[in-house]
């Protein structure tokens, strides 16, 4: 669907810069999210205590503590809009599409910084070998960016349900299940385990993925957002 | 285009005999399909020749399921941009059908596994695949369960199943047959033509019982999407001749 009018990359921006702002004004959603993130950190990398994790295992680690980062902190940014009641006006002042658009690149940025603090957390604990640090760090933030496009939509779906939360986490991680095999791909290879093409190929594949579930969730959500509908 | 409320009823009626005609069918051919995959002959070139006739159950529950995982994308198109009673009922019907089909795909899926492979799950990538799938679509029944109103429920639906479709056909089409997956499903199924026939024959008689449990759903599904005091006008079977001139027809009680 077409955007609905010619300011378009005006609307996004703006929604961006309110997220920006509602983030500086309450900072413990950010720290809460990054501090879950450490923790998921810290959890997997005891997997490692005894012996040093192989690639493959170590990729594995790394991913789900992205994960389930991204699961924890993308959700936030819809629904504890929805819960301060603050999100139906925004869908009156904001044209829906614009306004879901800067809510995922805000998502997508915010977990993008964090994952690549996760990865150097993750370095430092679990102490992986490592052959290309080029895929160790574009590994991760591909992942999280295909991983935090897929659960914006998903967390834009469950505004006003009963248990949104819990909700946000059981729709969004079937989403995320296959990228979970891509990313792994991607980041063993910087952990010694595959050839670079097919490090680059499972990234590209990704960050695809990534802007398709943008685009699909600006249409769908946007959509769905409107108020003008009724059967 | 409106007709009168006897003429309705009519149609009902007829509707009701064809779909009850249609499930008397499906359960001759069933009965049938299920003694024919019983009796052929076990077929050669597996661990386990006899058993391999579960093949007759599990691939028509999984071909049917990928019908209804793509006509679940297409009614979820459809009521997303158009929203309509008819297509939300649609889409409820057939969400509930793909899981239904798809739990039977893997449960027979892993029966074949054990008896074929030795374990009753061995991560093969057309197993992984469907159960992705199935957590998929099952999420789809979680997420309507989310919500007491009805009208959001059916647009949130109506959302997730129009997006489901991307997902869905990669796993559906593109990840088992991607170069670098190794599966035990082979790339070409060497079955002779009385094992096809069997399986053509599940596929009938399934897509029968699809075809029978959709079409009450879906009447089901309007009914209940249908306004209360509308509805009771249209069941009101009761002749009472020109409705405009007495409108009045049943006591209230305050």
């Amino acid at each position: 669907m077409a955007p609905p009018n010619s300011n378009w990359a005006r609307s996004i921006a703006s929604a961006l810069r309110k997220e920006w702002s509602a983030e500086i004004r309450a900072r413990h959603g950010f720290f809460s999210a990054t501090l879950f993130g450490l923790l998921t950190v810290v959890a997997v990398s005891l997997a490692g205590y005894y012996n040093q994790p192989s690639g493959e295992f170590a990729a594995l680690l790394l991913v789900l503590a992205v994960l389930f980062s991204v699961t924890v902190s993308v959700p936030r940014v819809f629904l504890a809009e929805d819960e301060l009641g603050t999100m139906d006006t925004l869908r009156v002042i904001a044209d829906p599409y614009a306004a879901y658009v800067g809510k995922v690149l805000y998502s997508l940025a915010s977990n993008a910084l964090q994952s690549i603090l996760l990865t150097i957390l993750f370095i430092v604990f679990a102490k992986p070998e490592i052959s290309n640090y080029g895929y160790v760090i574009a590994g991760p933030i591909s992942f999280s960016l295909a991983v935090a496009s897929g659960v914006a939509f998903c967390s834009a779906l469950v505004l006003g349900a009963t248990n949104r939360w819990t909700l946000a986490l059981v729709v969004s991680l079937p989403v995320c299940l296959p990228l979970v095999f891509l990313g792994v791909a991607g980041i063993a290879v910087g952990f010694g385990v595959g050839a670079p093409s097919t490090g680059n190929g499972m990234i590209a594949i990704q960050v695809l993925a990534s802007i398709a579930w943008l685009a699909l969730g600006t249409i769908v959500a946007g959509q769905l957002w409107r108020l003008d509908r009724s059967p | 285009m409106s007709s009168s409320p006897s003429c309705q009823n009519q149609s009902k009626a007829d509707l009701r005999s064809r779909s009850s005609l249609l499930a008397w069918f499906a359960t001759a051919l069933t009965a049938g399909h299920t003694v024919y995959a019983f009796l052929i002959p076990p077929t050669v070139a597996f661990r386990d020749n006899d058993l391999a006739r579960i093949i007759a159950w599990h691939l028509p529950c999984a071909w049917i399921t990928t019908i209804l995982v793509l006509a679940m994308g297409f009614f979820g198109v459809r009521a997303l941009f158009k929203p309509s009673v008819r297509d939300f009922a649609r889409l409820e019907a057939t969400t509930e059908l793909a899981v239904l089909f798809a739990a039977m795909t893997l449960l027979t899926g892993i029966l074949f596994s054990r008896v074929q492979w030795g374990a009753f799950w061995q991560w093969d990538p057309r197993q992984t695949s469907f159960l992705f799938l199935f957590f998929l679509m099952a999420a789809a029944l979680a997420l309507r369960a989310g919500f007491g109103d009805s009208e959001k429920r059916d647009q949130v639906s109506a959302a997730y199943a129009a997006a489901l479709t991307l997902p869905a056909l990669f796993l559906i089409f593109v990840f088992p047959r991607l170069p670098q997956v190794q599966s035990f499903h082979p790339k070409q199924a060497g079955f002779d033509s009385v094992y096809w026939l069997a399986i053509t024959g599940g596929l009938v008689a399934y897509g029968l019982w699809t075809q029978v449990l959709l079409v009450r759903r879906i009447a089901l599904g309007v009914a209940e999407r249908t306004p209360k005091s509308h509805k009771e006008d249209e069941n009101d079977d009761s002749n009472r001749g020109n409705r405009t001139s007495d409108p009045v027809v049943r006591p209230v009680s305050l």
